[in-house]
Formats: C-alpha cells, structure tokens, sequence
C-alpha cells in the first residue's frame, strides 16, 4: 500500500507543479512569506537592533524599567496572554517572528486554495477508476495527501531558506546560529501545523466535489475554528487555540501543541479515509 | 467436477436515486472465456462493471472476482484490468507517462513498464502521439488509451465496457482481434451493443435487462446454432418439406412467403454432429436442383437479444 501511495504522491507531485492554481498558491505564499520577514528584517536593521542595543546598555547599568523592548514586551504579555512566548518573541529576530507568524496565518489558506479537491479532484473526472484498478483506497488518499505535503514542505524551505540567505545579506549583526536554530525549528513546526490543516482538506475534498464550493467550506471552516478560538469553553476542541503554543520556548507547552496538530491531522484524514471507503467513486 | 468461474455474482443490486439500476443480478463468468455482457440502454451494465472493479459498493448481494469476494478485491487487484466507462486520463501528462505510471503501479519496475506502454501503444497505434496530453485526446484516441491500458500487464481477467464504440471499423477490428488473442491466458467480459461482433467473439454471454438477468448460455445455445439453419435459395423450391422429410434430422421446415428463405429446426439425433445435419439437408436441396444462397447456423443473437429484451 505505502508503495503504491509514493507512486502515486510522486506523479501528482509532478502533475500538481502544472497546475496553474497550485502554482499560484504555492507562489503567492512564498512572496507573501518573503515579503513580511522583508519588512521585517529592514525593521530588525533600522529600529529593532538599535533598540536592543540600548535595552543591553541599560541592562548593564541594572535598569531596564525605561526601556522602549519593556514597553513592548509588556503589550505582548497583554495581547498573548503568555509571558514566556512575549520574552522568547522579543529575544528572537523579528524576520524570524514576522515569518512564523505569515505561515500561521497563510498557510491553512494556502492549503485550502491548493488542495480542496485533493480527491475530488479524481473522483469528479473518474480517473480514480484507472488508480483503483491497481491499487487500494487508501493509497489513493494517502498518496494524494503525501504529494500535497511534499508542496507544503517545500514552500515553506524555500521562503525559510529565501529569507534565512537575505537576512544573512541585510544584517550586520545577524546572529547566525540563532536564526538557523529558529527557523528549523519554526519550519519542523509548521509541517505539523501545516499537517492537520492538510488533512482537513482532503476530508473536505472527499465530501464535497465542487472545487469552489470545497474552498469556500474550508475557508469557512478556517473562520469557524479562529471564532471559537475565542470562546473559553470551546476553544480546546479547534486547532487554533493551540496556534500560540506553537511559539512556547517552553518545550511542554510547545509538544502539547505539536501533539493537538498532529491529533487533530489523524482525526480528519481518518475521517476522510472512513468517507472515501464508503462512497462510489 | 464443476468448471471454475472466473466472475459470480449472487443477489447484486444497487439503487441511484432511490432507483434500482440493478435488481438481484445473479450471473457467473467461465474462467478462460470471452463473456458477453449484454442489454440495452439502462439495463445495468456499466453499474455491474463498475461493482465489479470495486468502484460502487452494492447495496445488498455479492460478487466473487477471481474467487475473492468484493470486500477484499485487493488481493486480485493486480490480476484484474478494465476499460471502465467515461473515466478521464490525467489532463496535464503524456500518454507515454500516464501508461508507464499505471504500469509501476500494477507493480511492474520502471524499465517494464516502459517496455509495456510501448507494446500496448503500438497495439492501439498510439506510438506517433505518445507525447500527447491526457487532456488534448479525441474521444476515439481516448478510447484506444483506454483499451491500452486495460491489456498493460499479463491480467487474469478483463472487463471492457464497450471497448469497440466510437472507433473505427480498421481498430474495431485490431481491438476485437486483441480479445481474441487473449482467449485462453484470460478470461475476457465485453459488454457492447454491436451484437454481430459479440456473436463473433465470445464463447457465451449473459443478457440482462432493467438490472436483472434474462439469459445466460453458451453463444451455440443464445442463437441456436445447434437448433436451427437458415437456408437462403437463389430460386423457390415446390415442396420443399418433402425434399426435406428424407432428412431424419428435420423437425420442421418453414419457408417465407417467397420460397427463397427456409428455417428448418433440426432434431438431435445420437451419433450426428449439427455439421452433418446440415450437410445432410444441404446434400438433399442440392439434389433437387436447388442453388444455395447462403446458410446460417441459428437465429443470430440479435433475434435472440429483440426477442429477450
């Protein structure tokens, strides 16, 4: 089954890089990526550094009270409700943080755009047929949902490596290490993010067969999950309430929420598998 | 000892729509035969094909394919191969790439399968547009790739619905002669509507209708071959049951209203093959000066189909 499933991942992989929409997707992402850590590293050079500097020299002298990195540690502790995630935000380059969060934020639409009809897809102009002939269901769907990763995790190295090389470029005072350390981590981080979203797409794709109707049930869904995030009682039971502790330097906090992903991921490509073993193709 | 069966079916029905497309359906497949599959438009064909290749689910009833039952048709999975019906190739890959990526996916190495998409492309003379686009096909180039990729590999059994509609006669032909040269390396089920070309390739058929068995024989037994020969004369002969009452394998004798064409039914006699039957009424026209036209063994399955259906 599992070789069948790379066969299959592997054709579609170099069918899908034809295609206009995942294309168009795929590019879009990583400009948008690129973009932000940008604009973020030409803040980082001219405003950021400058402050830390001084946020250092003040420290030396035992008083950071007055400081202007305070200040703004204080409105992220405000906002994020976490001090560790506003320190470890305000530690980290901010092309690093700026990048991070466009993938949080972008990467569920991305997966929406490009893989809403990651079944359907087959299933609508019958060519599953030609697949089912020599191989099972499930290598159909884990192969289709393994050839869109495969899109995911390479978008997100090139923006990763992009803006990793520019920032080398930009910065004079680029800690190397700790920017490479960051964003492997952030980028191992967003393939588990990036993972249930998918997942969530190849349930839809296996409910729904119209491919606008399939992106507009997604992006719907994508809203739904962001406005339950805000109500206390229900927030545990959507995949965006764990988006912050994506961010934890705190390596439990951080696991809890790579474990919810990949959870939530399991529970919608079982649910997808469970749809497309039953249904007519 | 009871003779294999490549197909069984037993109570298969299945609804669209609250509709029965096929209704109880119970038929069984020869292992080594080419198998007709036969009714008229909406009688249940293409559903049962696609039951069979696990593509629908049934409602109720089962099926046996190549002795495993529906559910667990991935152990025949490689074994079996179909031309389904309005099924799409991927638009955006060659013909070349989408046969060798089925070919890898039967199970076959990368150089075989490369070796396989050419015999198959050179067997529908589809060599010259190997690197055309699955989306850029003619409806007839689609259908040659779809009977290409049902003879990739060496299947156990071959299911094609309707693998000679839309082509023309010169690859009907080639197509009908590749059913035939599988005649004994597998068993073959065609379903068509060109019941001359079903009569002239396959060892037997079942003809269903409203998604229910009507028949199911050997072609001798569906046209009555063995039954019945119709003799056309070049000119009318007086009395033609008496010429013929010497002939102990005559039942009955009708002529049409213009004496050329005469059905006579023949009785089984121990130790006379049907050839000699004929030979005999033949020998006995002959004898009193009748010209023979033209003779036919049976009714033709046509008759068969319009007076079943």
């Amino acid at each position: 089954m599992f070789a069948a499933a790379w066969r299959i991942a592997r054709f579609d992989l170099s069918t899908a890089i034809r295609t206009k929409r995942a294309l168009f997707a795929l590019i879009l992402y990583i400009l948008i990526a690129i973009g932000t850590g940008a604009v973020a590293v030409s803040i980082e050079g001219s405003v950021i550094a400058p402050m830390r500097g001084t946020a250092k020299a003040v420290d030396a002298m035992a008083s950071v009270d007055g400081s202007g990195v305070k200040k703004i540690e204080d409105v992220l502790v405000f906002f994020l409700g976490d001090a560790d995630v506003a320190h470890e935000l305000l530690d980290m380059p901010l092309f690093v943080a700026g990048f991070f969060w466009v993938t949080l934020s972008f990467l569920p639409f991305l997966i929406a755009m490009m893989s809403a009809d990651l079944v359907s897809s087959e299933v609508r102009g019958r060519s599953a047929r030609f697949l089912l002939l020599r191989c099972p269901r499930e290598a159909l769907l884990f192969g289709k949902v393994m050839s869109h990763g495969l899109l995911v995790v390479i978008a997100t190295m090139v923006a990763n490596v992009a803006l990793f090389l520019y920032a080398l470029a930009q910065l004079p005072a680029f800690d190397t290490v700790q920017a490479l350390t960051l964003m492997t981590r952030f980028w191992c981080l967003s393939i588990c993010f990036g993972f249930c979203y998918l997942s969530l797409a190849a349930l839809v794709s296996t409910l729904i067969d119209s491919v606008p109707v399939a992106i507009l049930a997604l992006m719907g869904i994508l809203i739904l999950f962001s406005i339950l995030s805000m109500n206390d009682a229900l927030s545990p039971l959507v995949p965006s309430h764990y988006k912050l502790g994506l961010w934890s330097p705190r390596p439990a906090t951080a696991a809890i929420s790579v474990a919810a992903y990949l959870g939530f991921g399991v529970v919608f490509l079982t649910g997808a598998w469970l749809r497309l073993r039953g249904r007519d193709l | 000892m009871s003779k294999k069966m490549a197909i069984r079916t037993e109570g298969l029905t299945k609804f669209y729509s609250g509709k029965k497309a096929v209704d109880g359906l119970t038929f069984t497949v020869p292992s080594g035969s080419i198998f007709g599959f036969l009714g008229p438009n909406g009688a249940g064909k293409t559903t049962t094909f696609a039951m069979l290749c696990g593509f629908v689910r049934p409602h109720s009833g089962t099926a046996w394919v190549l002795d495993e039952p529906l559910s667990q048709l991935n152990r025949v999975r490689r074994r079996v191969t179909a031309l389904p019906q309005d099924a799409n190739f991927p638009a955006k890959r060659s013909i070349e790439d989408i046969l060798r990526f089925y070919g890898e996916l039967s199970g076959m190495t990368s150089a075989e399968s490369s070796d396989e998409a050419e015999r198959v492309l050179a067997t529908v003379d589809l060599i010259s547009a190997r690197k055309t686009r699955g989306g850029a096909l003619s409806h007839g180039m689609a259908k040659r790739l779809g009977i290409a990729q049902a003879f990739l590999g060496r299947p156990d059994l071959v299911l094609l619905d309707e693998p000679t509609e839309g082509l023309d006669p010169r690859m009907a032909h080639g197509v009908r002669q590749q059913i035939v040269a599988l005649k004994g390396h597998a068993t073959v089920l065609v379903s068509s509507h060109n019941l001359a070309e079903v009569q002239d390739i396959c060892d037997a058929a079942a003809i269903i209708d409203h998604g229910r068995l009507v028949t199911q024989g050997s072609m001798a037994d569906l046209t009555g071959a063995d039954e019945q020969v119709i003799v056309t004369l070049g000119d009318a002969l007086p009395s033609v049951e008496n010429i013929l009452s010497i002939c102990e394998c005559v039942r009955k004798v009708s002529a049409s209203k213009d004496g050329h064409t005469l059905r006579i039914a023949l009785k089984h006699l121990p130790g006379v093959h049907v050839e000699n039957a004929v030979t005999q009424v033949l020998s006995a026209l002959i004898a009193a000066n009748g010209t023979i036209g033209s003779v036919q063994r049976g009714g033709g399955l046509e008759e068969r189909f319009l007076e079943l259906t």
